[in-house]
């Protein structure tokens, strides 16, 4: 298309005054009537094809049409030039522009015809109808000849039968020009608006508080560019309940109090949005669909066009962007659509990508503080496990990653010729749980520097300290542990033993070959203060061994999504404490076995195994 | 995990759908502290559809068992089966969460008790 011909092509329009008056001009001049005629012919001729050239400026430029209209100029001129020199006597020259007239008039009339069929834009096909009707009046009058002798009638109809095609084409011209320079003016604005938005999510990017301003200048953004009555951002809220106004710009209809639209509300489009992950785009609203935006009529009624985008990324969803035109008659556009569509992509984009980045820093300075953390906790436990010649102690534990919420501790008084072997796991994984870890170990120590106490003594003292001292009596913080203790008195060959919640303690017995197992005998402890724990008594025999491990051990998966299971633990016990003697021996084997049951697949808690083997 | 909420008048009933382990106590507790906040009486947690549970589901369990305590909102737990029995079970906590069989069990026992209902209402 010849855009840039449409500023100068207003000009052409003036011609038409022109060629009523030169019709008139004309039968003035002190010719003869054959002449003037001439003149009149000549001059139609000639307004034509300036007429037929501003045409094709709004149609492809077809070659075939300018050759002819620069042919017929260029054969006119020169036998105007020929006549005037009298080279070509005038009867002959008046045959040939009638002649020429003619088929000029039919050819013009098949070219324009069809060149609107094909390239004309649809402002121009407008015109396809009154053009057939127009070009016969005009081929009538120019034809007929009875006319031609009329030299007054000739005047007066040749120009008009042209002139009357420079309406349509003057109307079509208004049409496209204003439309042009309107579709023109809003491209530069939103190109501007769009590299606005850019620098200014650029600078935000250096900021604080980076996602409550970009929101701010999208909603500022999409409202200017799509020249939008209001535009409003919601957000989801916490559990997802609700939409929450965040940012809100221009006039846009939600209650005024609560400002949030709960997701029980029936058919909400905004919700519908939410559920779908899709836009939605309605340019004219219907009364019906007026209702799904929210249930006040009052408030939506001037509402006439609106489009809603979910801030969607693949990992999640947080809110929408709505904007609404409220004068009638006056639709967001496909293009307004499309334009709030890039920036709110744009705008999550950025959005997505700073939380990732926040998020990998945030992660980077955790695990630098894990690794000190874990070192603290590993001094904490025991390093080295006192041996005996009346018993032997192994231990294997591993946390999940760093820190631990297991904890064991293994206690030798050589004086009173007992040793106490702690097992505990506390509820969940990570900083909390390893956290709560060296509580439980300080409030044990404190207890057992006091000198032996009956198992279930110390757990209860160590539940109490722990609620009522430590946690202070909150709820809120829910920490709980399981626990099991047991005191090996070599001398007497007895075992006292308490446990709070957790997994039975594994006795292997060498005479019967088979595990006894001995469950727990309370709440784990951090729950209710006022527990009290039992202790019990047994007896253990040469080779007994004793385990005590925490669920890690238990639930670890193969890749079958099989669990490791409190079964086959004693099976794997049963077989590895009949083939070797010492207690890290037996150890070294049950953990192999684990880890060849996993497999490749990772564990998913810490996990510890405590054995001891009596009088080995 | 999923969690259907229902409610009859001042009961509330949260149907557990899935695994209860670390990522889905959250979910619990927050949505626990949501009905909390809309005033609810009567708690009811049924985990038929509840195959595994770990520490942290326990901890979320403990969780809302001591807050409906301390607010006076009873609260039960129905369909309890399989491994989170076992699990509940070995941690002696059988004893301590105020366990039902089933959901009917529960509802038929709010509906004997006509002298509540007018409480309600």
């Amino acid at each position: 298309m010849h855009y840039r011909e449409y500023g100068k092509s207003i000009w052409y329009l003036l011609l038409f005054p022109l060629l009523l008056a030169s019709g008139v001009l004309v039968l003035l001049l002190p010719l003869p009537d054959q002449g003037k005629s001439l003149i009149i012919e000549n001059l139609s001729v000639f307004i034509i094809l300036v007429y037929q050239y501003w045409v094709m400026s709004y149609f492809s430029p077809n070659r075939a049409v300018f050759g002819i209209i620069y042919t017929t100029l260029a054969l006119e001129i020169i036998l105007l030039l020929f006549m005037f020199f009298g080279i070509v006597p005038f009867v002959f020259i008046q045959l040939y522009t009638r002649g020429l007239t003619a088929i000029y008039f039919v050819l013009f009339f098949i070219c324009s015809y069809f060149s609107i069929l094909e390239g004309g834009n649809r402002e121009v096909k407008i015109i396809r109808k009154p053009l057939v009707y127009i070009m016969g009046i005009m081929l009538i009058i120019q034809l007929s000849p009875s006319l031609r002798n009329h030299v007054v009638l000739q005047s007066v109809l040749f120009p008009f039968s042209i002139g009357i095609h420079f309406l349509p084409f003057a109307a079509i011209h208004h049409i496209v020009y204003t439309g042009l320079k309107r579709n023109t003016e809003l491209q530069n604005h939103a190109v501007n608006k769009l590299f606005q938005f850019l620098q200014e999510v650029g600078e935000v990017l250096l900021s604080y508080q980076v996602i409550d301003r970009i929101l701010d200048e999208l909603v500022r953004t999409i409202q200017d560019m799509t020249i939008s009555d209001g535009c409003v951002i919601f957000t989801l809220d916490e559990a997802n309940e609700h939409l929450e106004v965040r940012s809100l710009i221009g006039f846009y209809p939600i209650s005024d109090n609560t400002m949030r639209i709960s997701r029980l509300e029936e058919g909400n489009i905004f919700w519908e949005c939410i559920r779908k992950r899709k836009p939605l785009f309605l340019a004219n609203i219907t009364p019906d669909q007026r209702k799904k935006i929210y249930k006040d009529e009052k408030i939506t009624r001037d509402v006439s066009s609106i489009i809603v985008i979910p801030l969607i990324t693949e990992k999640r969803i947080f809110g929408l962007v709505s904007l609404i035109r409220a004068r009638k008659g006056n639709p967001f556009s496909i293009t307004d659509y499309n334009h709030a569509q890039v920036l709110t992509r744009y705008a999550v984009f950025v959005i997505e990508n700073r939380h990732n980045h926040m998020e990998l820093l945030e992660k980077q300075q955790i695990e630098k503080e894990v690794d000190i953390a874990s070192n603290i906790q590993q001094s904490l436990v025991p390093k080295s496990i006192s041996h005996s010649k009346l018993f032997d102690i192994a231990v294997f534990t591993k946390p999940l990653r760093g820190i631990s919420g297991d904890y064991f501790d293994v206690i030798y008084h050589k004086k009173e010729q007992r040793v106490s072997v702690l097992i505990c796991d506390v509820a969940g994984r990570g900083i909390p749980a390893s956290l709560f870890m060296v509580m439980i170990r300080t409030a044990f120590h404190l207890i057992m520097d006091r000198g032996y106490r009956k198992e279930g003594e110390v757990i209860t003292e160590l539940n109490k300290l722990l609620r009522e001292t430590i946690l202070g009596g909150q709820y809120n913080i829910y920490l709980f542990a399981t626990i099991a203790l047991y005191t090996f008195w070599p001398m007497e060959q007895r075992v006292s033993y308490s446990n709070g919640g957790h997994l039975p303690i594994l006795i292997y017995r060498e005479d019967k070959k088979e595990i006894q197992q001995y469950a727990a005998l309370g709440l784990p402890i951090g729950i209710e203060s006022d527990v009290q724990y039992e202790t019990k008594e047994l007896l253990l025999n040469k080779k007994d061994a004793v385990l005590l491990c925490t669920d890690g051990i238990i639930e670890t998966r193969n890749g079958k999504q099989e669990e490791y299971g409190f079964k086959r633990l004693e099976k794997n016990f049963i077989k590895t404490v009949e083939e070797f003697s010492t207690a890290r021996e037996v150890l070294k084997q049950l953990v192999q076995t684990m880890v060849d049951f996993q497999g490749s697949v990772s564990p998913v808690d810490d996990r510890t195994l405590v054995v001891m083997r009596a009088m080995p | 995990m999923n969690i259907r909420i229902e409610y009859s008048k001042l009961i509330c009933i949260l149907h557990l759908q899935g695994d209860l382990d670390l990522f889905s106590a959250e979910l619990l507790k927050r949505q626990f502290q949501l009905q909390f906040n809309r005033g609810l009486k009567q708690l009811i947690l049924d985990m038929q559809q509840v195959e595994y549970i770990d520490s942290m589901g326990i901890g979320s369990l403990l969780y809302i068992f001591s807050e409906t305590k301390k607010r006076n909102i009873s609260l039960h737990i129905v369909g309890v089966h399989g491994t989170p029995r076992k699990v509940i079970e070995l941690t002696r906590l059988d004893r301590y969460f105020p366990l039902a069989e089933s959901l009917q069990e529960v509802l038929d026992e709010f509906d004997e008790d006509g002298g509540h209902e007018d409480e309600w209402s």
